[in-house]
């Protein structure tokens, strides 16, 4: 009983002691507390126990968002894209769920146009990369674009192949000079192989070769 | 002494539970009320992501990946200090979380990049280079490719007492690899004397934050 009181207080004030570090950085109003906290390891920052903690914590309400429908040939799957604000700029969370793609590793980026024609998907472009100096030659300029993504993982579960990611980016945002919803918008391919995130030679296909499913990104 | 003790067992504890809640498989990417501990309830969770790297311990919920560090100074009696922590960012990938704090800094909002050269020679700075924006396709020009470059961070407020923190990710950049800080010629974070206000000009219009208040080099 001692013990179970001991550990509750200790909880407690480290709830309050988190709690009041995230609070510090930025004063984003109500605050769902939305984010990968699950990475926040909870060691305070330099700033000692009031400062910033390592770890991702977004601490603010929904700016915008975008959802794309995925697909391809046995392949179906949703991405959804949340921008919030961080400091004066943004941060866009990315998550996608997928069922059907082949087991292992699939390069994942956005696309430079919003037109996905199978079965090839090439109407989509390179990797969504604006911007005066932007070129969205997949090999050429990789990882480089602001398109650029993770790798996505598919693996054999109870309801089939599915394949899951939730990742941000703060290479694009759903508005201004970075926004995905551009004069010809944008969409989300999933390729047939792994990323390997280095740059290679036009046409290596470094960024994951063949195009499996696409998906236009449309505001919701 | 008693309550002291307490209170110094308290936050261990704390520290021992959200790494362990963290490090806990399938955890990854949720968010928690700005508390260092997962809450699956805060946002729709996806399915818990196969992640080979995850059973591999790498890119695992709390998994510190590098870090670096730069004190930052300026002429007028500006100090500060940037820390950079690398963690995981889903599939296989990584981001940056910055975490700054200033003091003796004028009030208001300050442009704040990574610049291409870890060097801080003052008063002016000017040999930082541009910013940061490595890659083929890449251009330093803190105008004519602003706010596309690899380095370019949102702005930091500062209050009436000359001081202000910071906390943002970046997932533009990571400490070693093509988008590396740490190339041949290092890294630098600079605070300039106006606030960036997140679009590009004409070259030498200064548009994305004009001179420079304060210069660290990037060490690790």
């Amino acid at each position: 009983m001692r013990r179970r009181q001991w550990i509750s207080a200790a909880v407690a004030f480290c709830a309050a002691a988190a709690f009041a570090a995230a609070q510090a950085p930025v004063s984003q109003g109500a605050g769902q507390g939305r984010g990968g906290g699950g990475q926040g390891a909870g060691a305070p920052g330099p700033g000692g126990a009031g400062g910033p903690a390592r770890g991702i914590t977004i601490n603010a309400n929904p700016i915008q968002k975008a959802h794309a429908d995925i697909s391809g040939n046995g392949i179906t799957g949703t991405a959804d894209f949340v921008e919030y604000a961080q400091g004066n700029g943004q941060i866009v969370q990315v998550i996608v769920n997928v069922t059907g793609l082949p087991p292992g590793m699939h390069g994942m980026h956005i696309h430079t146009v919003g037109k996905c024609d199978p079965p090839n998907f090439t109407t989509a472009g390179g990797h969504f990369d604006p911007g005066p100096f932007g070129n969205p030659d997949a090999d050429l300029n990789h990882p480089y674009h602001s398109g650029d993504l993770p790798n996505i993982n598919s693996a054999q579960g109870p309801n089939g192949l599915t394949a899951s990611v939730t990742t941000y980016t703060t290479r694009f945002n759903l508005g201004g000079p970075l926004t995905l919803f551009d004069a010809d918008g944008s969409s989300i391919i999933i390729h047939a192989n792994p990323d390997t995130y280095s740059t290679g030679t036009q046409g290596q296909g470094v960024a994951g070769g063949a195009r499996l499913a696409c998906g236009v990104i449309t505001k919701s | 002494m008693y309550r002291a003790g307490l209170i110094a067992a308290a936050a261990a504890c704390c520290l021992a539970v959200t790494i362990v809640a963290a490090q806990a498989p399938g955890r990854q990417g949720r968010g928690g009320a700005g508390a260092g501990a997962p809450n699956p309830n805060a946002s729709p969770a996806p399915p818990a992501p196969a992640d080979p790297n995850q059973m591999q311990g790498q890119g695992r919920g709390g998994a510190l990946f590098g870090k670096a560090h730069a004190n930052i100074a300026g002429p007028n009696g500006l100090t500060g200090t940037a820390d950079f922590y690398e963690i995981a960012n889903g599939g296989n990938s990584h981001m940056v979380q910055v975490i700054l704090s200033l003091q003796n800094a004028p009030p208001g909002l300050h442009g704040v990049h990574i610049h291409a050269v870890g060097k801080c020679e003052a008063p002016a700075f000017t040999s930082a280079g541009g910013h940061f924006d490595p890659g083929p396709a890449g251009d330093t020009n803190p105008d004519t490719n602003h706010p596309f470059h690899m380095g370019d961070l949102p702005n930091i407020t500062v209050g009436a007492n000359g001081a202000g923190t910071m906390n943002v990710y970046t997932t533009r950049v990571t400490m070693g690899g093509p988008t590396g800080l740490f190339d041949t010629d290092g890294s630098a974070i600079i605070i300039h004397a106006n606030l960036d206000p997140g679009v590009g000009g004409p070259a030498g219009s200064g548009i994305s934050g004009g001179p420079r208040i304060g210069c660290g080099v990037i060490e690790r």
